[in-house]
């Protein structure tokens, strides 16, 4: 129902936009103002976008598709403690942020040889945990071909992304990544990360639409209005409390000490934990609600 | 700067090579190298490795920032240039002993006894900081997960074997081929 | 013939709308005649299976798998589990029409498929797919459908489970043909659908906002201002500021204001469903006739019937308000003495919905002669008019006041106060030309440090305006019908006001 946007332009008069985001139905998920100018994150049913854009045109601003904006995105690295030269997980990092991602970089504890590159149980959860992973590979075809092959059962939307152009036998990858000397900043570059974006895009649309099919009660920037109006905490300046995913949130909280705060928050006349299943994350302290979908809450009323 | 890549495919090869080249000309090191080989044998999987850089820089010597005058038995040495400072104190202590090294004012140091050959100790060492930059910028280079094998150094260059997998002889035959195309009389 | 007015059905001889509805649709207010051309539409892509632990709903695709699947629905019910594993869940058997081969293939997670135990056509099985596998289920590539709902369902299936039923869903599709009647000759056929207003219910929790709302339409229109997708906005009363009241998710058909905001005020008509804001009080719901208002044009006036008559009688005479509280069944008090021609200047409670929870109505009223009738120049003036409205409160009621701040046996015109902070903004507009009128309304514009200040001349003059200024600090907002009593007023009275109609 909602999808993501972001308007561009000054402060002065936003606020009509603002308004006008709120009689569309739509949900401010964030405000970073910079001097003048002024970004607004927001969801929002579709169904009077080309009216919204053209007021926004009316003050000399825009309003931008951000397709990745509800989600977490964990880019795939070894550890990155001896390169101090740019990786390509920085250039992907910052191209999907562009398109409204959370990003993590997520590094691998037992490194990335060919022989070595196993992924633990605890790894599996943590890149599991987030909407979509990107994994970088390197530049031998053999090695990512072994490595894809270690991937098979995972059924996050991914991309392998990797230095030659093609493998054959290897699916949702990339090439010319590898690594590289420089920051991707030739227009041969931009195009290879806009590879990335577009195959990314569509696996994630085709979960959106299997979750379209069997939908949670409430979208999660619904939930996250709520949580950050009764729990009181809100982001500013860029920081993000509340992370949004396709199934859920990520609330940047202490598990031991606020996960019942969470768990009691209303949405809509029922708790949080009635409707979610709420559980520490495996990648650091912080709150996992996953949305469970309306069906199986009715059934389970039944 | 000549950069020769072997052993995977032509297309893995190229991008190692333009990876090597792009490296280097970035950290500015492209000129203080002769030549680099990596030789790569992914069926192992493992690396092998050789550098060879130019010496052609001179090291620093103390003849060439202080003025070296004998005083009272002792040796008596004005630093000329400030950044020397602490690496004369450095080298000087760890010849002849932190006992030995007094530093009267910040660029006034005694060193008690007289040495003959003390103008031409070396207090700085160029080639060995190359050393170590390009030794830094192969981690970049080198795939990851590939553990160092064997090093061996040489006095203007090293050759050495990254791998997944222990130490085997084959490491040892293919160092010592990279050593003898490099045509320094190198033995492992 | 047959056809459903308002929501109601009704037989008629009537051939057109303005037969059917006994007044006559104009091209400002416009009715709605709807004739359906298509009726239930069974869509056969999805089946809801139930099972013993609850239901799995699948999409399918067609192929000869899925005829197989859809011929043999009723062979499905009390199947039970034959085996399951961390890959599949399969139930079965039922003979099925296909070949046996010894081929695998690779089937998806979530995908449904048919297969054959021991490639024998009479043991045939239906499988869901836990995980992606590949394997030979004795049927070539026989998945056709996915399950979409109820995947934790399939997690939980196990020995002593099975299908319950199985059924296939349908969807109601009804198209309509849509004409905008905007004269009673729109022709009428049987089965047709005509609406011809808006019944709305309104929310006892939001007693300011359903005030507005009734104010807004107390002549039974709803002044039309933008038809979008999502909702269709009023903002004939843009600017007044409500307290905010009932919060609630807004679906089609809701009512709602702004109480905050540069759109404050105006009033809301939601077409589609979209979630809650503290910024809009949701005061009331349709009944009937949305359709009316979704097809709309800026400009239109849209009739609207509300739950109740808007129970306010400040401005009417005492013996209409008599009779309004009788119609709507409710006690009528009169503080004081009062005749039938006095004019209701308060009445306790005031706000409508607080009215019908007394069920009844205090009064009091004033001598006629203290009321006077006032004509407003909004077009030439607009921004003055505004001005006075919210000054005197007829922005808001029926009936405004104005308090005398200034009047003296030797002035030849009586000053009235206003607010020198809303005037700041008042621009220059409809000065007088070459002389002002007796009983005229001056304002003082933003020119002069005296600015917002309302005045009435009892004799022309051709110097100054109204409130004493020169013409060119002066705005002419309108006019009073009579200024018999005006002399009369001191310092510290209250001047009563009708908008005249």
């Amino acid at each position: 129902m909602f999808k993501m946007f972001v308007f561009k332009g000054g402060i002065y008069r936003h606020d009509e936009i603002v308004d006008l985001i709120e009689d569309l139905g739509g949900i401010v998920m964030q405000k970073t103002p910079m001097q003048t100018e002024v970004d607004v994150v927001f969801a929002m049913p579709e169904y009077d976008l080309p009216y919204l854009r053209e007021r926004a045109k009316r003050l000399k601003g825009e309003i931008l598709d951000i397709p990745f904006g509800d989600m977490e995105i964990a880019i795939v690295a070894p550890s990155l403690s001896r390169h101090h030269l740019p990786h390509p997980v920085c250039d992907i990092s910052e191209f999907l942020r562009r398109y409204g991602a959370t990003t993590n970089i997520v590094g691998l504890a037992r490194g990335y040889g060919k022989t070595i590159f196993q992924i633990s149980d605890k790894e599996r959860h943590m890149i599991g945990e987030h909407d979509a992973a990107i994994f970088s590979f390197g530049i031998y075809g053999e090695c990512i071909l072994l490595k894809a092959k270690a991937l098979a059962s995972f059924t996050l939307p991914h991309i392998i992304c990797g230095g030659p152009a093609d493998i054959e036998g290897v699916d949702h990858y990339i090439g010319n990544m590898g690594r590289k000397a420089s920051r991707m900043r030739s227009a041969e570059d931009i195009a290879t990360l806009e590879e990335v974006k577009r195959l990314l895009q569509e696996q994630v649309e085709e979960r959106r639409k299997e979750i379209g099919k069997d939908p949670y009660i409430f979208p999660p920037p619904y939930i996250k209005r709520a949580i950050e109006d009764q729990m009181g905490i809100r982001g500013s300046l860029g920081d993000n409390p509340v992370v949004l995913h396709l199934d859920g949130l990520r609330v940047k909280l202490p598990y031991a000490t606020r996960a019942d705060d969470v768990a009691a928050v209303t949405v809509g006349g029922r708790t949080l934990g009635d409707i979610a299943r709420i559980r520490k994350s495996f990648l650091n302290d912080t709150i996992i609600v996953s949305l469970i979908p309306q069906s199986e809450l009715e059934e389970a009323n039944e | 700067m000549e950069v020769v890549v072997r052993g995977g495919s032509p297309e893995e090869n190229g991008h190692l090579k333009k990876l090597t080249e792009d490296t280097f000309k970035e950290l500015a090191l492209g000129k203080k190298l002769e030549r680099i080989i990596l030789v790569s044998d992914i069926g192992i999987p493992a690396i092998y490795l050789g550098c060879r850089f130019k010496r052609d820089v001179q090291p620093v010597v103390l003849s060439d920032i202080a003025r070296i005058r004998e005083q009272g038995g002792e040796t008596r040495l004005q630093i000329t240039e400030e950044r020397y400072y602490d690496e004369v104190i450095s080298v000087l202590g760890k010849r002849y002993g932190v006992e030995s090294v007094v530093q009267d004012e910040r660029n006034i140091i005694f060193v008690k006894g007289i040495f003959p050959d003390l103008e031409k100790m070396v207090v700085y060492d160029f080639t060995e900081e190359v050393r170590e930059h390009i030794i830094d910028a192969l981690w970049h280079i080198l795939p990851e997960g590939f553990k160092v094998r064997r090093f061996v150094h040489f006095e203007d260059g090293f050759v050495g074997t990254v791998s997944d997998v222990p130490t085997i002889r084959e490491f040892d035959i293919q160092m010592q081929a990279i050593a003898d195309e490099m045509g320094a009389g190198w033995h492992v | 013939m047959n056809i459903r007015v308002d929501g109601e059905e009704r037989t008629t001889e009537a051939r057109t709308v303005g037969e059917v509805l006994g007044f006559k649709p104009t091209p400002d207010v416009p009715v709605l005649v709807m004739r359906t051309t298509t009726k239930e539409v069974e869509v056969h892509n999805t089946y809801d299976i139930e099972t013993s632990k609850g239901t799995i709903t699948i999409e399918t695709r067609p192929g000869p798998v899925h005829d197989a699947f859809k011929e043999r629905l009723p062979q499905l019910v009390d199947l039970p589990l034959q085996w399951d594993d961390k890959y599949a869940a399969t139930f079965g058997t039922v003979p099925l029409p296909f070949e046996p081969t010894r081929k695998s293939y690779d089937y998806d997670r979530y995908e449904v498929l048919m297969g054959l135990m021991g490639h024998d056509r009479q043991q045939g099985i239906l499988a869901f797919q836990r995980q992606g596998h590949i394997w030979n289920n004795g049927i070539e590539k026989a998945g056709f459908g996915t399950v979409i709902k109820g995947r934790s369902v399939l997690a939980r299936l196990g020995r002593g489970d099975s299908i319950r039923s199985v059924s296939a869903r349908t969807e109601n599709a009804e198209l309509y043909d849509i004409t905008m009647a905007t004269s009673p000759d729109v022709p009428v056929h049987d089965g047709d659908i005509v609406l011809s207003k808006l019944i709305v219910d309104l929310h006892d929790e939001s007693p300011y906002a359903v005030e507005h709302f009734l104010f807004l339409t107390k002549d039974g229109r709803l002044p039309v201002s933008e038809v979008h997708t999502t909702f269709a906005t009023c903002s004939a009363l843009r600017g007044v500021e409500l307290p905010p009241e009932h919060i609630r998710p807004r679906t089609r058909g809701s009512l709602s204001v702004r109480t905050s905001g540069k759109e404050k005020g105006t009033v809301y008509v939601y077409l589609k469903d979209v979630v809650e804001d503290k910024t809009h009080t949701v005061f009331g719901e349709t009944i009937s006739g949305i359709e009316l208002v979704q097809e709309a044009q800026p400009g239109h006036h849209v009739r609207v019937e509300p739950r109740y008559v808007r129970l306010n009688t400040l401005g009417n005479t005492v013996a209409d308000a008599r009779a309004l509280a009788q119609r709507a069944g409710i006690a009528f008090v009169v503080e004081g003495t009062a005749g039938d021609d006095d004019v209701v200047v308060s009445q306790h409670p005031e706000l409508s919905t607080a009215v019908m929870a007394e069920g009844s109505i205090t009064i009091e009223a004033v001598d006629p002669t203290r009321v006077f009738t006032v004509r407003l120049f909004d077009d030439l003036a607009p921004q003055t008019a505004a001005y006075f409205k919210t000054i005197s409160g007829l922005k808001t009621r029926s009936l405004g006041r104005l308090t005398v701040f200034f009047a003296h046996e030797d002035m030849d015109m009586v000053l009235f106060s206003g607010n020198d902070k809303l005037a700041g903004t008042l621009t220059p507009e409809n000065h007088p030309e070459g002389v002002v009128r007796a009983g005229e309304i001056g304002i003082t514009n933003m020119a002069s440090r005296q600015r917002g200040t309302i005045g009435i001349r009892f004799g022309d003059s051709t110097e100054y305006g109204p409130t004493g200024e020169d013409f060119s600090h002066t705005n002419i907002v309108g006019k009073l019908d009579n200024i018999e009593g005006l002399r009369a007023l001191k310092e510290g009275d209250t001047v009563y006001l009708l908008l005249e109609t």
